[in-house]
């Protein structure tokens, strides 16, 4: 049953926007319940407003009924980013989906929150978005840069922060703001305390981005790692010679979990840049490997482009035993990856469940990825004791939870980040004195 | 509670969430992407069915019984579930229980009547000579699929583009049985199995040396039958060189294709190779056949909405031609526009009847 205020916003937000626009029937709210998190919270309501002045009129009205308040896209979040999990009123982003302006030359576009990856990659065909979090493109702008989500080409291109220039964001209030500079961010502003606020603070209603050229040459490599501390090395000789990488990611446990055995790594690592250039570091890299005795061969590049940006090899793992899959994300120092890799292993061990390790070294970006049975009880409630014991084990490690993927449910607490939970609060005081935007993600109250 | 098979239950709860079915979905791009009505929303509420989180009521029963049946989900599953059949087996452990749809309790009564589910709807062999029977042993068997007896000219110009391509073509006749391809993807499992036992006797009993499927549904759905559908067959036989395209004349040559949604490409790849014909590129959602015939019947106003964005997609890309793979799909716009075949400019016209002025 919905809550009487929840019902009441959601009564005068339909006078507004229209009855059509605004859901309230069971079967709707349900399908607004989930994401890729696993969890499930039923909204009050669900709205779906056409632009900004929707937004604002929603947010304002939800506001004065002390009502939370949910921005979602497309809903692909893995830490219930957009569900309602201390009630409230989803807003669906997905209809404000337009192209607002394009610049060919320079690659600066301004977008609705709502557009998808997969529509913003048909704009430009020499540019492209190298942050596909769900693989198929069906991610929203406005979600990427809430969570700050990040790709295996991250390594080159930064996470989604790196490629915004501005935001429109509907504030707690119902105001809306422009948080943008007339030229590239050349001093301290507003945009890094709204980018990757995971909907705490306000609803992103357009952003300004820049989207990067395709490189000219690119060449991949498939190497077997039989060490996963080899890759630490690999990367630290990269990183000395100043080598062009694109992406870098290690599959820990793949063969084993996935072929049934094998080497103790896998990984997929890509050069790119001017031909010359690549030739010579590829020439590098491949001296690199000899010397150290580490099994590589030249990797097609449409397989790469598969690992970076449908994340095959991650599918390919919920894939190969018809298993339900949990996914925690964390980032450390790239020195203790060895280290976070062999916590992620002896949880696995512990609570009975297979386990493959991705990790991007120049990042030192972590994800454990359990896999489970969703039809065993036990098991379920195992992975996700695996998932808490792998995030608690990752702090201890000094590591950090929720990169590329935003913290969500999983919260940052004192105990974690001291200074930022204080200084965040106060800030979130600030702007959202009741807390209706979205709450229960990211900090506790 | 409602106990689906465990297989079914595991089967939806592998499901990850990403949405990625959502993106070939003609219900969530039609109803401006509300989740509820695409195939992620009825994959993750028949798993919260099962486990109890909502109940079965009238309105979700009707629900998932449903969609365009298009199949398209499937393709585009990134963890390998097989969206449509998980879809379609929750249909039938529905019916199982005894928890039927009226929708589908009617198709199921007209199919017993009259051999088709959409028999009350259709006179077949109106387009034969009245007491037409067909021979044994022909080259090459017309199956022409239920909804084609509604339109007639399109049998005609099915069975006559048949014709350049085979000397002997014999149309299975008025009492060509349905293949039961649109009585399964509704879940009548028993039902399709009956209607495919009929057709394989009927099919042994004229003992063709090929045949030919107007329905693509029933061609590709159902490859134990051993048919195969017209765009596949004609492309095959411009492959070996015994027929050919001729150009596409005047500067009207822009062609929306509206394929089947069972199609390997080839009704693409024949209206590419005709000279002067600028086949535009479709959204990934735009498909249709005969599965689509539950939503016209039970919702038609939601058809019409699929069919006004398809109409508004194609003018807004100055398309010339609407052309249409699938008969059953052909019909139901037919009927949807009240025999109009021309809209905004653009002429509306089925694959058969194109490829008849432009195949030699």
């Amino acid at each position: 049953m919905a809550e009487e205020p929840a019902v009441k916003a959601a009564e005068e937000i339909a006078s507004q926007l229209g009855e059509d626009r605004v859901l309230l029937e069971d079967l709707d709210r349900s399908a607004y319940s989930y994401d890729a998190s696993g969890i499930h919270a039923i909204p009050s309501a669900v709205v779906r407003p056409s632009d900004v002045e929707d937004v604002s009129f929603i947010v304002e009205a939800a506001n004065r009924y002390g009502v939370p308040v949910i921005p979602r896209g497309s809903g692909t979040s893995l830490v219930a980013g957009p569900l309602p999990i201390e009630g409230g009123i989803v807003v669906d982003m997905q209809m404000m989906n337009g192209i607002l302006d394009r610049d060919d030359y320079s690659g600066l576009i301004r977008v609705e929150a709502g557009v998808k990856v997969l529509e913003l990659n048909k704009v430009f065909p020499d540019r492209f978005m190298p942050i596909n979090p769900d693989g198929a493109g069906f991610s929203t702008i406005g979600g990427l840069i809430a969570e700050d989500a990040a790709s295996p080409l991250s390594a080159k291109y930064g996470t989604m922060k790196d490629l915004v220039i501005g935001v429109e964001v509907v504030l707690p209030s119902g105001e809306v703001v422009l948080v943008e500079q007339p030229g590239p961010p050349s001093k301290w502003n507003a945009l890094g305390l709204m980018l990757g606020s995971e909907g705490t603070l306000g609803i992103f209603t357009s952003a300004y981005l820049r989207l990067p050229l395709k490189p000219e040459s690119r060449r991949a490599f498939m190497i077997e790692f039989s060490d996963v501390s080899d890759s630490i090395t690999v990367q630290n000789t990269i990183e000395k010679e100043g080598m062009g990488v694109t992406g870098f990611e290690v599959y820990h446990n793949y063969r084993e979990v996935v072929e049934g055995g094998g080497t103790e790594a896998i990984a997929y690592l890509e050069l790119a840049g001017k031909e010359e250039c690549v030739d010579l570091w590829s020439s590098r890299l491949s001296g690199v490997l000899d010397s150290m005795e580490i099994q590589h061969e030249e990797a097609d590049l449409e397989d790469a482009s598969d690992i970076w940006i449908k994340r095959k090899g991650i599918y390919e793992i919920a894939r190969s035993r018809e298993s339900a899959i949990k996914v925690v994300s964390m980032r450390v120092h790239p020195h203790l990856v060895r280290d976070a890799v062999q916590e992620i292993d002896r949880t696995g061990s512990r609570m009975k469940l297979p386990v493959v390790t991705v990790f991007d070294p120049p990042l030192g970006w972590v994800m454990a990825i359990f896999l489970y049975d969703p039809i065993n009880e036990k098991e379920v409630e195992r992975t996700e004791k695996a998932a808490q014991n792998v995030i608690s084990r990752t702090v201890s490690l000094g590591g950090s939870v929720g990169f590329g993927t935003g913290v969500g449910v999983n919260r940052i607490t004192s105990d974690m980040d001291e200074g930022f939970v204080n200084i965040f609060s106060k800030v979130k005081e600030a702007l959202d004195p009741n807390w209706i935007m979205n709450p229960g993600k990211l900090i506790e109250r | 509670m409602v106990e689906f098979p465990e297989q079914l239950v595991k089967e939806l709860g592998r499901c990850i969430g990403c949405g990625a079915c959502n993106i070939p979905c003609p219900m969530f791009h039609v109803e401006d992407l509300r989740e509820t009505e695409g195939a992620r929303a009825r994959i993750k509420l028949l798993s919260m069915l099962s486990y109890g989180k909502i109940e079965l009521t009238e309105e979700f029963l009707s629900y998932t019984f449903t969609c365009m049946n298009c199949g398209l989900c499937s393709n585009f599953c990134p963890v390998g579930i097989d969206v449509f059949r998980a879809i379609v087996g929750s249909r039938s452990a529905l019916i199982d229980m005894g928890y039927v749809p009226l929708v589908t309790v009617g198709m199921r009564d007209v199919r017993r009547k009259t051999g088709s589910p959409i028999g009350d709807r259709i006179t077949k062999g109106v387009w034969l000579p009245p007491d037409f029977q067909p021979e044994k042993g022909a080259d090459l068997l017309f199956f022409a699929g239920c909804w084609v007896h509604t339109v007639p000219e399109v049998a005609l110009a099915a069975n006559k583009l048949l014709q350049k391509i085979s000397e002997r073509v014999v149309p299975a006749g008025t009492n060509e049985p349905c293949c039961g391809g649109l009585v399964y993807v509704i879940g009548e499992k028993d039902s399709s199995e009956e209607s495919r036992d009929e057709l394989r006797r009927f099919l042994a009993d004229l003992s063709p040396q090929r045949v030919v499927s107007g329905c693509s549904l029933c061609a590709n759905m159902f490859t134990d039958l051993g048919m195969k559908d017209l765009a596949s067959t004609i492309e095959e036989v411009l492959e070996e060189g015994k027929i050919r395209t001729k150009s596409l004349k005047g500067k009207k040559n822009k062609v929306f294709l509206v394929p089947s949604c069972r199609s390997n490409g080839a009704s693409e790849r024949i209206l590419r190779s005709i000279k002067n014909a600028n086949v535009l590129e479709i959204p990934e959602w735009v498909c249709c056949d005969c599965g689509a015939t539950l939503i016209y019947q039970a919702e038609p106003e939601k058809f019409d909405r699929w069919l006004g964005n398809l109409l508004d997609i194609a003018s807004n890309m100055d398309a010339d031609y609407v052309i249409i793979e699938e008969v059953a799909c052909y019909s139901m716009i037919y009927e949807a526009l009240e025999g109009r075949n021309k809209v905004r400019g653009m002429k509306i016209i089925s694959l058969p009847s194109f490829l008849l002025d432009h195949i030699s």
